[in-house]
């Protein structure tokens, strides 16, 4: 390579999912290009995401204050809760428009071949607030793929009794990844969602 | 059709090349860098055909660096291994002679291939069960080390045993359509009273946590269609420790043939056989027999390096040179 400089970038850039070398080359030389203001625009971008966002001390998600928007928002139903595994799975609910309540992430999915447990999950907090809350109602969403299916039924275990739980209803891909799905189908699921 | 050619001269090749350019992948290597010439960027396997009575147009591209590229009368497939579902070609190597004669694990893995190949809708099921499988393997053995508990463990054993009971079932239907088949075949081909026999447990969560402290004192899951073995069998003999060399080679045959009708049943197209050093071995009545039955499934290929181990009409006979310039096709 020609740079240091350069080479450093492109390695930062396919450290980013789904990025390859071939495409990081692409952007780096993209932003070699771009106008100082422009590309310093993503570094600062970058820096205010890190340094002003964090997690919501109620349900998971992402913020800049203690509680989240949806938290906030006093229109929201607070007797129904539902689980994704990750932020951008909030994102995707929401984008269907067919669900008023209350979210809670977990911050992933069981796997114990991951060394993911159960400790490792915000799922102390989602029953904490099932026990406070006057919570009616949670709703499973989390990916429909194996450790999605293993994290839902380990919560359907824990929750069964204390509160009503559903699961969203088939009609998403299986062993696919909510973030993926599209909002119409997604909503489908959401509105056919079932006892388990 | 015969293929015929010395040793080194590139049959294998041919047969392998129309294996990848019908099913988008090689039945002898998962690099598909190996299928390049040595010292070339790429290759490319360009194939007209007719399939029950209409024009068939199959490409594959591959390249160095790059991820192969297959299309089917012109049109691009997302990936080269949907040809599969398209196209259906069977193969016989030497190599699968484990089937008969190797451990479990090369019978389940070749069933558990069958019953993919005959009913896709379940060909991740043998994945889906293996991946639960480690998930719960992994669990226990949290568990043993103090990091996991027996709560955690239980969501999958539920996998485990609903994919494993799903599994179970899907070996049982695939082994039964496969079996009168199978003995048939055989039975023509000289092998009397073959039969498989595939004796398994479903498991159930109940079954799974009986067994539950000697799982967590191994460290895995020490019952389940992991563990099963499918018997080849020639009357009361297995073929695995009793039958011998050829015997061997007829069975693992007789299971090929078995799946080509299948598989003609299924899809209304009989499959493209290629059959690679199927001849050495056999006896000359066999061969006969062999050359008798095999236009009845379609297109064959079989390759051998004694054009007069099989006699055919002069038509059917592709010579193969080692050469620059490739192949030389009569
Ligand atoms: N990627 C490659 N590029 C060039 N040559 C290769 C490549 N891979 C294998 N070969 C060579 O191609 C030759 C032909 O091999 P092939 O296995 O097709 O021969 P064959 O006709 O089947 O011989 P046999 O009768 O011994 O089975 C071999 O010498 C092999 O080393
Ligand atoms: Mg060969
Ligand atoms: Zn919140």
């Amino acid at each position: 390579m020609v740079s240091p400089a350069i080479d450093n970038l492109v390695a930062q850039l396919t450290r980013l999912p789904g990025v390859g070398t071939r495409t990081a080359h692409r952007l780096a030389f993209h932003l070699l290009r771009a106008p100082k203001d422009e590309a310093l625009a993503l570094a600062s971008a970058v820096q205010d995401v890190k340094e002003r966002v964090r997690f919501c001390k109620e349900c998971g998600n992402l913020t800049e204050e203690e509680l989240c928007s949806i938290c906030e928002d006093a229109r929201r139903d607070r007797t129904i809760v539902c689980v994704v595994e990750q932020p951008v799975d909030l994102i995707s609910v929401e984008r269907t428009h067919e669900y008023r309540g209350l979210y809670h992430v977990l911050g992933g999915a069981l796997s114990p071949l991951d060394g993911v447990e159960p400790e490792h999950l915000r799922i102390d907090e989602l029953l904490g607030r099932v026990e406070r809350n006057g919570i009616e109602e949670v709703v499973l969403a989390t990916n429909p793929n194996m450790t999605g299916e293993a994290t839902a039924a380990f919560l359907a275990d824990r929750l069964r009794g204390r509160v009503r739980v559903t699961r969203l209803a088939s009609g998403l891909p299986v062993g696919g990844d909510l973030e993926y799905a599209d909002e119409v189908t997604l909503g489908r699921a959401l509105s056919g969602r079932r006892e388990i | 059709m015969l293929v015929v050619g010395p040793n080194g001269a590139g049959k294998t090749n041919l047969l392998e090349s129309l294996h990848v350019g019908t099913q988008g992948f090689s039945p002898r290597t998962r690099n598909d860098a190996n299928l390049i010439r040595f010292g070339r960027e790429g290759a490319r396997i360009a194939l007209h055909g007719n399939r029950a009575g209409s024009l068939v147009e199959l490409n594959v591209v591959l390249q160095v660096g790059a991820a192969k590229r297959a299309s089917l009368n012109g049109a691009r497939l997302q990936a080269a291994e949907q040809l599969r579902g398209e196209v259906a070609t069977l193969v016989f190597t030497p190599d699968r002679l484990v089937v008969v004669k190797g451990g479990p694990a090369a019978r389940r893995a070749y069933f558990d291939r069958a019953l993919g190949r005959g009913t896709p809708t379940q060909a991740a099921l043998p994945v889906e069960y293996g991946a639960a499988l480690a998930q719960r393997n992994a669990s226990l053995r949290g568990i043993s080390l103090g990091y996991s508990t027996r709560e955690a463990l239980r969501p999958w054993t539920e996998r485990v045993a609903d994919l494993g009971a799903k599994l179970v079932a899907a070996r049982r239907d695939a082994i039964a359509a496969l079996e009168p088949l199978f003995a048939a075949r055989a039975g023509e081909l000289g092998l009397a009273d073959a039969a498989l026999r595939y004796e398994a447990d479903s498991p159930s969560a109940e079954s799974l946590e009986a067994r539950l402290e000697r799982d967590l004192d191994r460290g895995a899951t020490g019952a389940g269609p992991h563990l099963d073995d499918v018997e080849i069998l020639a009357g009361a003999r297995d073929l695995r420790t009793f039958g011998s060399q050829g015997e061997q080679r007829l069975a693992v045959l007789a299971l090929l043939l078995a799946e080509a009708e299948l598989v003609r049943e299924r899809r209304g197209v009989p499959p493209l056989l290629l059959l690679d050093d199927v001849l050495s071995e056999l006896d000359p009545e066999r061969r006969r027999i062999l050359a008798e039955r095999l236009p009845a499934y379609g297109q064959a290929l079989i390759t051998t390096a004694s054009a007069t181990a099989l006699p055919v009409e002069p038509n059917q006979l592709v010579e193969v040179e080692a050469g620059e310039a490739g192949t030389v096709l009569r």
